[in-house]
């Protein structure tokens, strides 16, 4: 099984779409880094848990948009076109599935660890500042729970149809982007660079209120009951006419 | 299959699909948005969305069409150049068409739709517009902004979309490029004016004047960009996918009619050019550096006893010739080099001393929105220096290109500021106690200029052509003239003993009188007057009042003020039941005609605390606070500055000075810069209400001030110092403390 990871992992890897997806998150990370994180957010450090927190929540959302776009690969044309085959071979139905997911998965880490690299390199050059372990909190905050959810509500709305994996997209965007309460935001840029400012000291220590936390870990459960919901629709729907027959249509409409 | 034949079944197909006509009404209907949620131009209102008639319901619905128009394009785009992949018939249709006719094909039908689109959304929004705007509406102004601002972006994003797909094939990879490239105009690129594709930087729109350079200006960034943009597109022609053939394998084939390369590389260096070279900004450092506008030392022989300028604007291209003249007297008996100042927009085509060439040069180094010139003198004790200048202005580049437009000419409204007008003498003292200037300017025949001072500009000549010529006889080493079609009203004063002269554009005219915006300048004027002291300052009486275009705030000088355009909009003169807040820039500039005179605050304090903007914010504060009651003006000015004040007090790096060092110089500059603005215009009127509890009040207050401003001054140090303040208020700096 482990070489069939690895397989579907340098699939998804060796691939423009990872390198095009990884340019844009690093560039556009950049650019935040040089534009407002620079400036320190919420009045405090550019190296502070805050403004690294909202460092990654502005490249966030990006992230997001490449895991749909990974899940989009799996539901190409070619790939459904590719299931007969796959399914003929004697290798389990639902493993095969968790382990392509876990690939997505994999990909995903590898994009998040290349970003936060970019955020050490950056504060390390400037500032000469090296105590990385403040940052794993907002980033397992940050990052996390909006990879789950997405993961699992990508998953299952691809199994209804993949072009719905685009209204994902939009729908990610959009939560991002709107100025919504932090308790229903996707992304927590609302949330660093306002609620430190609502503290009575300057530079506070990085913590979380309660119902941040109870948020995101609801959201992370959900991105994991998804994901097992999704995983137990694949069996049921997946079949090997159906796929041939999808073809097969498709092939009589071109003639 | 000939390519017209092959465009105009093309087209056919586009305009036969359902979502080809959901794109165009769309598109046609997405300037609503900019009526309702997205205000990208500037709001000059704390108190709500203000801006000019035509920026609210012209410029603004346009570039949010621009925004819509460009990403419902974009899917279109990539939607249409997928079909056949998706329908599976390409390897068909390639058979019957070549691959590269079929990209140019489905290119030009995509444009030419827009175009189709772009046509039909001004012919829709018209009658709204011409009905909204009223006697402000003119119609290439509508044609030009819809063109420029909307049709602008959308053509970009076609090319854009189309080469993605071109190099990749893939839907997703070209539509989530172009969310990048779209992304980074809306946030990184937003404040600079040669990438912001998408979104241009126009701050304000004017109603009253022309906009010519601020059209000229997005129009330019688009060329760049479509130059670019093509250079892609036929880069990715280039790719376009031959015989089954992959990427590397297809331009091998492609490349081998030598002309597409060359396209490709002209198209290039093009945009390139295009972009290093732009005329709209200059290139000034980002530090400030004042001794390179104001010398710290003078020549020692060379003295000058008049200058004078004749001026030549061009409205048809916005640019300005003319011949300055300077009458210098030089008692070394030996060559000198001498400085001057001018714009770094202008070249210098000829420097004459006496008659004769002598040699000279102009400085790379830019400053503040000014340039170097250095000229050789001759021996001669005599010397009639003539120097012929011209060119494009140039702005300075301080925001980034965000702020654009001051340095307009055009046949409605210029603004010939200083070393715009003609080149400064940077190192030369003059002769007598006065430096004598003669300015002739040419104009067309509707457009008077009004000298920034107390001058008078006397119309000397009319010519057969229609232009006249005017001349404006000053004092000094510089002129500042702003030219339009205004109308002249009088606002005698009595209290205070003197006239305002209010220059006002001719279009706007029905609704100053409507709104009697000459009663509340009396209130103003009538204001200080009484709490301060009458403007003992001008010996005739008289000072003006000019409005500007709307490109940035006004300011205020010996014995002329001027005052935004928006401060006069037909919007901002119904609000004044929001306090007073939209007209305190009218307010605020005509304060300092009381407190912030040149000759009023020591020049050394100009980066500190203490400046004329400190005082005019706290007699702003106290005109709102009679006119418009306490609350009204607690919340619109303590609060505010209570809030900046405390905002900039917790930065981290006014806390951690240590850090700002480690950052690069613009970051620097630009923390340095908001220190500066904060103390002036926030800490410093919370100093004075400090100081007028301590002093027992308001009636205490204005009778200080009222002290201070009548003072007998000292011809040789008349400055108002903080130590006079202090002392005339009997407190210590320590007692102003803001905790």
């Amino acid at each position: 099984m482990s070489k069939i990871f690895g397989y579907e992992l340098r699939r998804l890897l060796w691939n423009k779409l990872f390198f095009g997806v990884l340019l844009v998150i690093l560039g556009y990370g950049w650019l935040t880094l040089t534009g407002s994180v620079i400036q320190g957010v919420a009045n405090t450090a550019p190296f502070s848990p805050w403004s690294f927190g909202y460092y990654l929540s502005q490249t966030m959302p990006l992230i997001c948009l490449g895991e749909l776009f990974f899940l989009a690969f799996f539901s190409l044309k070619e790939e459904r076109l590719l299931q007969p085959l796959t399914q003929a071979t004697p290798v389990k139905e639902r493993p095969y599935m968790v382990l392509r997911y876990g690939a997505v998965l994999t990909a995903i880490a590898i994009l998040c660890l290349c970003v936060v690299a970019l955020a050490i390199a950056f504060y390390v050059s400037l500032f000469g500042w090296m105590n990385y372990g403040e940052l794993i909190l907002p980033a397992l905050l940050t990052l996390i729970p909006p990879v789950l959810f997405c993961l699992g509500a990508g998953l299952v709305l691809s199994r209804l149809h993949p072009v719905l994996l685009y209204a994902l997209m939009a729908a990610v965007l959009l939560l991002s982007l709107l100025p919504l309460p932090s308790v229903v935001s996707f992304s927590l840029g609302s949330f660093f660079s306002q609620f430190p400012l609502t503290l009575s000291t300057l530079d506070p220590a990085f913590h979380i209120p309660c119902w941040l936390a109870a948020s995101k870990i609801f959201l992370a459960i959900l991105g994991l009951f998804l994901t097992i919901l999704a995983i137990g629709m694949r069996k049921e729907k997946v079949e090997f006419l159906k796929a041939h027959n999808v073809s097969g249509k498709k092939g009589t409409e071109q003639i | 299959m000939s390519i017209l034949r092959q465009f105009r079944l093309e087209l056919t197909r586009l305009v036969q699909s359902r979502l080809t006509w959901l794109a165009i009404l769309l598109t046609i209907i997405s300037p609503i948005v900019g009526l309702t949620v997205y205000h990208p131009l500037l709001s000059v209102s704390e108190s709500g969305y203000a801006t000019t008639m035509q920026g609210m319901d012209l410029a603004n619905p346009a570039l949010a069409g621009g925004v819509l128009g460009a990403v419902i394009f974009a899917i279109l785009t990539v939607l249409s150049m997928d079909r056949l992949r998706r329908d599976g018939m390409e390897a068909l249709f390639h058979a019957v068409v070549s691959p590269m006719t079929a990209s140019l094909t489905q290119l030009g039908a995509l444009l030419f739709l827009s175009v189709l689109t772009q046509l039909i959304a001004m012919l829709v929004w018209l009658p709204y517009t011409m009905f909204k705007l009223g006697a402000v509406f003119d119609a290439e102004s509508y044609f030009l902004i819809y063109v420029i601002f909307m049709y602008g972006a959308i053509p970009l994003a076609i090319l854009f979309v189309s080469a993605a797909h071109q190099f990749s094939r893939r839907t997703d990879v070209s539509l989530i490029l172009f969310a990048a490239f779209a992304a980074l105009s809306l946030t990184v690129w937003s404040n600079r004016w040669q990438l912001c594709w998408l979104n241009p930087c126009v701050l304000a729109i004017s109603d009253d004047f022309s906009n010519d350079r601020i059209l000229r200006s997005v129009a330019y960034m688009r060329l760049s960009w479509l130059l670019a943009l093509a250079g892609l597109w036929c880069l990715s022609y280039l790719g376009v996918r031959r015989y089954g053939k992959g990427l590397f394998a297809s331009l091998r084939h492609n490349v081998r009619r030598f002309y597409r390369l060359v396209l490709v590389l002209l198209l290039a260096v093009c945009a390139a050019f295009t972009y290093a070279k732009q005329p709209f900004l200059d290139h000034s450092e980002a530090q400030p550096d004042y001794n390179f506008l104001f010398a710290s030392e003078y020549q020692e022989a060379v003295f000058c006893d008049f200058w004078s300028a004749k001026v030549r604007p061009k409205p048809s291209s916005g640019r300005l010739e003319g011949t300055a003249m300077y009458q210098l007297l030089n008692l070394s008996g030996e060559e000198q080099r001498i400085e001057l100042r001018l714009n770094p927009g202008y070249q210098v085509q000829a420097v004459r001393a006496n008659g004769a060439d002598v040699p000279f040069s102009l400085k790379m180094r830019e400053v503040m929105n000014q340039r170097g010139l250095t000229v050789t003198l001759p021996a001669d004790e005599n010397i009639e220096l003539v120097i012929d200048y011209g060119g494009y202005p140039r702005e300075w580049n301080s925001e980034g290109g965000a702020v654009q437009g001051d340095m307009e000419i055009s046949d409605t409204y210029m603004a010939l500021e200083n070393a715009m007008l003609a080149p400064r003498l940077y190192d030369v003292l003059q002769a007598g106690e006065t430096l004598p200037v003669t300015v002739e300017i040419t104009l067309p025949d509707q457009m008077i200029p009004v000298p920034f001072g107390t001058e008078e500009a006397e119309l000397l000549d009319q010519k057969p052509d229609g232009s006249n010529i005017w001349r404006v006889e000053g004092d000094g080493g510089s002129v500042i003239l702003y030219v339009g079609d205004y109308v002249r009203e009088d606002i005698p004063i009595e209290s205070a003993g003197l006239t305002i002269q209010f220059y006002y554009a001719r279009k706007h005219q029905p609704l100053m009188e409507e709104a009697d915006t000459a009663g509340a300048i009396r209130k103003v004027v009538e204001y200080c007057t009484e709490h301060i002291g009458p403007l003992v300052f001008y010996d005739g009486s008289v000072f003006k009042l000019i409005e500007k275009r709307s490109s940035s705030s006004g300011y205020a000088g010996y014995g002329a003020s001027l005052a935004n355009e928006v401060d006069f909009t037909a919007q901002n003169m119904d609000d004044a039941a929001k306090g007073g807040t939209p007209e305190e820039v009218m307010i605020h500039e005509l304060v300092h005609q009381w407190w912030g005179l040149g000759n009023m605050f020591p020049p050394e304090w100009e980066d500190g605390l203490w400046s004329s903007e400190g005082l005019t914010c706290y007699t702003t504060y106290r005109i709102v606070k009679e006119f418009y009651g306490e609350e009204t003006a607690h919340r619109a000015y303590v609060e505010r500055w209570q809030a900046e004040l405390a905002d900039y007090n917790d930065n981290f790096y006014v806390r951690n000075p240590e850090y700002l060092s480690l950052l690069p110089e613009q970051y620097q500059a630009n923390i340095v810069g908001s220190l500066r603005t904060v103390r002036q215009y926030s800490e410093m009127p919370l100093k004075l209400i400090k100081a007028e509890e301590l002093v027992g009040g308001e009636e205490a207050m204005d009778e200080i001030l009222f002290s201070l401003f009548n003072r007998e001054l000292d011809p040789e140090y008349p400055y108002l110092t903080y130590r006079d303040f202090l002392d005339a208020c009997n407190l210590t700096e320590e007692d102003l403390n803001i905790e």
